[in-house]
C-alpha cells in the first residue's frame, strides 16, 4: 500500500482534532521521530495485558479492537481508523494494555516508545507541544464521548432480564470509548436493550 | 497574613514546572502566563461555571476548594469537590462546542488560574504552558481511568445479573 507523504499525514491529523493548535511542520517534526511500521491484514499490534510501552499514531487503515469479558471470552469493542492515536492511556499512566488491536486491513503505524514519548513530552518546543495537545484531544474525545455514553446508559438503566443482556455489550462498548481504543459513538445505550424499554 | 495572589500563583506555577518537566523555567514564562491570565479570587459560594453554558476555558485551583454538581429534576447532587492542583472544566479547552456538563461553586474562598485557548495558542513554546498542558494530560487519563472502574464495576454487576437469569451471551 502507497503511504502518504508526511505533509499529508499531518495535514489529515490536524484536520481530525480541529482544536489542536500546532502546525502542520509541528506535527510533521513529531512524525518524523516516530518509527514507522507497517502491518499486514490479521497481524497484532498490541495485545490486553501488555505494558504499554509505545504510543502508536495510526497512519493509514483500520483496527480492529477486542477485549477480554470477565469470563475471560475475547469481544469485539469496535474499529478504529486512521488518522487517529492509539494506546495514549497505557503510556501516558505507564499501565497495561486494557484491549488487543489487530489490522483489519492492510496498515501503517508511526510509534514512539517510552524514552522517546517521556522526552517529547516535556519538550518545551512546538513538536512537544503538537504531541501534548494531539494527546489531550484524543483524551478529551474520550472523556466527552464516554460520560455521554455513561449519561444513556444510566438513563436507560433497568433491572429486566433483556435490559441485563443489552447492557452489557452497552458497557463493554462504553469501556473502550473511555479507554480510547474507538471513538465510535455506537448506537444509542438507551436503545440496546432487546426488549427496547428504557 | 494574606498572601498576594499573583505571588501565590508564580510559586505555584514554578513548582508545577518543575515537578513536570524536571527543571526550572524562565521567570518571562511565568510573567508572559500570569499577565494572559492573571489569578482569580473566588469568595465561598460564588458561582463559576454554570450547567449548560458555553465552555471556553479550564480552571487550575491555586488554593481553596471548588464543589462540582449536577442540576436536575430533583435538584442539585453534587458530584465532586476540587482542591488545590486540581483542574476543572478541562474538556472545554479541546471540545469547546460542548456545553459545561456541571456546574462549579466556589465552597470556600479560593484563587485560580483561568486556563484558556488562548494562553495555549501563544505558548507553543512557553515552558509552563508545557507543564500546564502535561498536568492536564495526568488529571484528564486519571479521570478516565476512575470512570473507567466505574463502568467495569457496572459491567461486573451486570455479568452476574445475567447469570442469576440463566442468560448466555
Amino acid at each position: 500500500m502507497s503511504v502518504a507523504s508526511w505533509s499529508e499525514q499531518a495535514d489529515r491529523l490536524l484536520a481530525a482534532h480541529p482544536h489542536v493548535d500546532a502546525t502542520p511542520g509541528d506535527v510533521e517534526a513529531l512524525l518524523s521521530a516516530c518509527t514507522v511500521r507497517r502491518l499486514p491484514r490479521g497481524e497484532v499490534l498490541c495485545r490486553e495485558d501488555d505494558p504499554g510501552t509505545w504510543l502508536f499514531i495510526l497512519l493509514e487503515g483500520t483496527i480492529r479492537v477486542s477485549k477480554r469479558d470477565v469470563s475471560g471470552r475475547e469481544r469485539p469493542v469496535g474499529t478504529v481508523e486512521a488518522p487517529t492515536l492509539l494506546g495514549q492511556m497505557g503510556i501516558i499512566d505507564r499501565a497495561r494494555r486494557t484491549a488487543t488491536c489487530t489490522a483489519d486491513t492492510d496498515a501503517v503505524v508511526a510509534g514512539l516508545d517510552q524514552g522517546s514519548f517521556q522526552a517529547l513530552v516535556r519538550q518545551t518546543s512546538p513538536r512537544g507541544a503538537a504531541l501534548r495537545r494531539l494527546l489531550l484531544s484524543s483524551l478529551t474525545r474520550q472523556l466527552v464521548h464516554g460520560n455521554h455514553r455513561m449519561r444513556s446508559l444510566l438513563a436507560a438503566r433497568s433491572g429486566t432480564p433483556d435490559a441485563v443482556a443489552g447492557g452489557r455489550a452497552a458497557l463493554r462498548h462504553t469501556a473502550g470509548v473511555l479507554e480510547g481504543w474507538t471513538d465510535d459513538a455506537g448506537p444509542d445505550p438507551a436503545q440496546a436493550s432487546p426488549s427496547g424499554k428504557p | 497574613m494574606r498572601t498576594d495572589p499573583v505571588d501565590a500563583a508564580r510559586f505555584y506555577l514554578e513548582g508545577l514546572a518543575s515537578l513536570h518537566l524536571r527543571k526550572r523555567v524562565a521567570a518571562a514564562d511565568i510573567r508572559a502566563v500570569l499577565r494572559a491570565s492573571p489569578p482569580i479570587e473566588y469568595a465561598a459560594g460564588q458561582c463559576i461555571f454554570r450547567q449548560g453554558e458555553p465552555a471556553d476555558a479550564a480552571l487550575l485551583v491555586v488554593h481553596g476548594e471548588l464543589s462540582v454538581f449536577v442540576s436536575g429534576p430533583d435538584g442539585d447532587r453534587v458530584v465532586g469537590a476540587v482542591g488545590s492542583w486540581d483542574v476543572v472544566g478541562e474538556t472545554a479547552l479541546f471540545a469547546p462546542d460542548h456545553p459545561r456538563s456541571a456546574s462549579v461553586r466556589a465552597s470556600r474562598d479560593s484563587t485560580c488560574l483561568v486556563i484558556t485557548r488562548d494562553m495555549l495558542a501563544a505558548g507553543r513554546s512557553n515552558g509552563v504552558v508545557a507543564a500546564l498542558e502535561y498536568h492536564l494530560l495526568h488529571t484528564m487519563s486519571h479521570r478516565i481511568r476512575v470512570t473507567n472502574h466505574g463502568i467495569h464495576a457496572a459491567w461486573r454487576e451486570l455479568e452476574r445479573g445475567a447469570r442469576l437469569v440463566g442468560d448466555t451471551p
